[in-house]
């Protein structure tokens, strides 16, 4: 459940990341590493998995380009994965406020 | 990445990295793209690091550690790299085959379980998965020896047919088949080419272009007009997607433009094809449907009559006088050429057989209609909507006809009409059309590079 949560997590920083540009997999990497300094420095044998089924799901779809002497694969967010983008955000934010609020001694006593 | 192995650019570590990954997945068609995408991704992280100042070797040896595990990466990878079975397409192909059986035995009278009827749906079901497990992006990778098979065989066909009444046929040892059957098939002969000429500027554009017409002539000199009028409807989709995606590399705008002008060409080519010599074929054409109907009106009225007295469930009732003595010996006695099947279906079954035959072919194409538009590789998207059209052509002509449009002559309705060429030659496309479903999420660009 735990391992299902935070995959869905790291699914919504791939999303939120497409929806600025198309990116390929090392790129991804690269940038989550450096906007979360550090915090999420994926290896790729995750993120690649989780990409391939957002492809598989329709949420991006892929396309090559040469660069550097070899093909490089480029992830495109589709409208789909805009859709999801936005669901999966509003459950964050749903989740992450719960958890504040019950940090912060729980409904009944919010603004006390 | 196959550059790179070739150069011998990949170290042993990374090398046998990449062999692990991809040995765990089990569909071999997606390994390829896999080992490519993980072969850039070990490089670029290589790179990275000999820019931070790491000596080759430790710059190499912790690129392949911060891929993680290659074992569990490749299950994981496994786990998701699946064929699509396209099973929601499969079961009304089979429906479709069963209700070919149901046609021999109740329109033909055969027994069910005899020899002729049996065998030519098991060659079917065969073709159908020979195309279903053959991967079509053979067709532009392979297209040099396409193109070169089909010049030849249609060369060969055309010089050894043998003339019946209009029509070519081919002979193979003692079997006969009607020559335009090939014209099925000649749509993806038109896609070899194309991949022949991909950004080829004019030439290719005008090569493809005599490619179309000489497709044109031959089924022409085969003597279908139904198959010429089929393979115009494909060869003009092809062109508008290619051209849509400035296949031959002339500009969008310029493309569109040539197109038009050859659309505009081909329809007052058509019509004089039509009218010329002497408004024959058109007459010939209307007369089938205004003609008396003891002569060239017959088969109009033969139609009309088995509809007026079609029930809705069950045997039609047979008419009185001269029809009714018709009626009795084309469903008891001598039978009727498949092209009226569907007619002939609704009086022996009821119109409810032929209402659900339509469901299941409305399913077909709706639902596969939807999967073509899906396809994110163009040539994939090309291969689906040429064969898609080819098999809707089929079935709405043959539809038509049955209906008393006569104006175009059925072909074949997939799997369901009987010549067993039209039957094979059709579940082979099924087959490839799916073939191209249960790939799609697999293909490549470079999956389609002409070897």
């Amino acid at each position: 459940m735990a391992q299902e949560k935070n995959g869905a997590q790291i699914s919504l920083l791939l999303l939120k990341l497409l929806e600025e540009k198309d990116m390929y997999g090392y790129e991804m990497i690269e940038t989550l590493a450096s906007r979360s300094e550090e915090l999420f420095r994926l290896k790729a044998g995750t993120l690649y998995p989780l990409l391939h089924s957002m492809e598989k799901e329709g949420w991006v779809t892929a396309y090559e380009e040469p660069a550097d002497g070899r093909m490089r694969k480029y992830y495109r967010l589709t409208e789909d994965g805009k859709h999801q983008l936005a669901e999966q955000r509003e459950k964050w934010e749903r989740y992450a406020g719960t958890i504040d609020r019950v940090l912060k001694g729980g409904a009944c006593c919010a603004g006390a | 990445m196959r550059e790179h192995e070739k150069k011998g650019e990949l170290s042993e570590r990374i090398l046998e990295y990449l062999d692990t990954v991809c040995g765990q997945i089990r569909w071999k068609e997606a390994r390829a793209g896999v080992r490519e995408e993980m072969t850039d991704h070990i490089l670029s992280q290589k790179e990275a690091f000999l820019a931070e100042g790491k000596e080759e070797a430790e710059a190499e040896v912790l690129a392949v550690e911060e891929m993680g595990d290659g074992l569990s990466v490749g299950l994981e990878l496994d786990r998701i790299h699946r064929p699509l079975p396209q099973w929601q397409l499969m079961i009304p192909v089979f429906l479709l085959l069963a209700a070919g059986v149901v046609c021999r035995v109740f329109v033909d009278g055969m027994a069910p379980f005899s020899l002729s009827v049996l065998l030519p749906v098991l060659a079917a079901a065969v073709l159908f998965f020979a195309g279903y497990f053959l991967d079509y992006t053979a067709i532009f990778r392979r297209s040099k020896w396409i193109v070169a098979a089909a010049v030849l065989i249609l060369a060969g066909t055309l010089i050894f047919s043998e003339n019946h009444l209009g029509q070519a046929y081919g002979r193979i040892f003692s079997v006969f088949y009607t020559a335009s059957y090939l014209g099925l098939l000649l749509p993806l002969a038109l896609l070899a080419v194309l991949a022949l000429v991909r950004g080829k500027g004019v030439r290719g554009f005008g090569l493809t272009v005599a490619a179309a017409a000489a497709g044109m002539i031959y089924l022409i000199l085969c003597g279908s007009f139904s198959f010429v009028l089929l393979f115009a409807v494909a060869a003009w989709a092809l062109f508008w997607m290619a051209v849509s995606a400035d296949w031959f590399a002339l500009g969008k705008e310029k493309g569109r433009k040539w197109f038009l002008l050859l659309t505009g060409a081909a329809v007052i080519l058509g019509v004089l094809f039509l009218l010329l010599p002497g408004r024959t074929r058109l007459l010939w054409a209307v007369g089938r449907m205004t003609g008396d109907e003891t002569e060239s009106g017959f088969l109009f009225s033969l139609v009309g009559r088995f509809w007026q007295n079609s029930q809705w469930v069950g045997h039609g009732t047979y008419p009185e006088g001269n029809w009714g003595r018709i009626l009795t010996e084309v469903t008891e006695e001598f039978g009727y050429s498949h092209d009226i099947l569907l007619a002939q279906l609704a009086y022996m079954l009821g119109k409810a057989a032929v209402v659900a035959l339509l469901a299941v072919f409305l399913f077909f194409f709706l639902w596969s209609f939807r999967l073509i538009r899906r396809q994110t590789s163009l040539p994939g998207r090309m291969t689906a909507a040429c064969i898609w059209l080819v098999l809707f052509y089929e079935t709405v002509v043959f539809f038509a006809f049955n209906l008393g449009f006569l104006l175009v002559s059925a072909t074949a309705l997939p799997l369901v009409s009987y010549g067993n060429t039209a039957l094979l030659l059709n579940a082979f496309l099924m087959g490839l059309l799916l073939s191209v479903f249960r790939r799609s999420k697999e293909v490549r660009e470079s999956s389609f590079s002409v070897i």
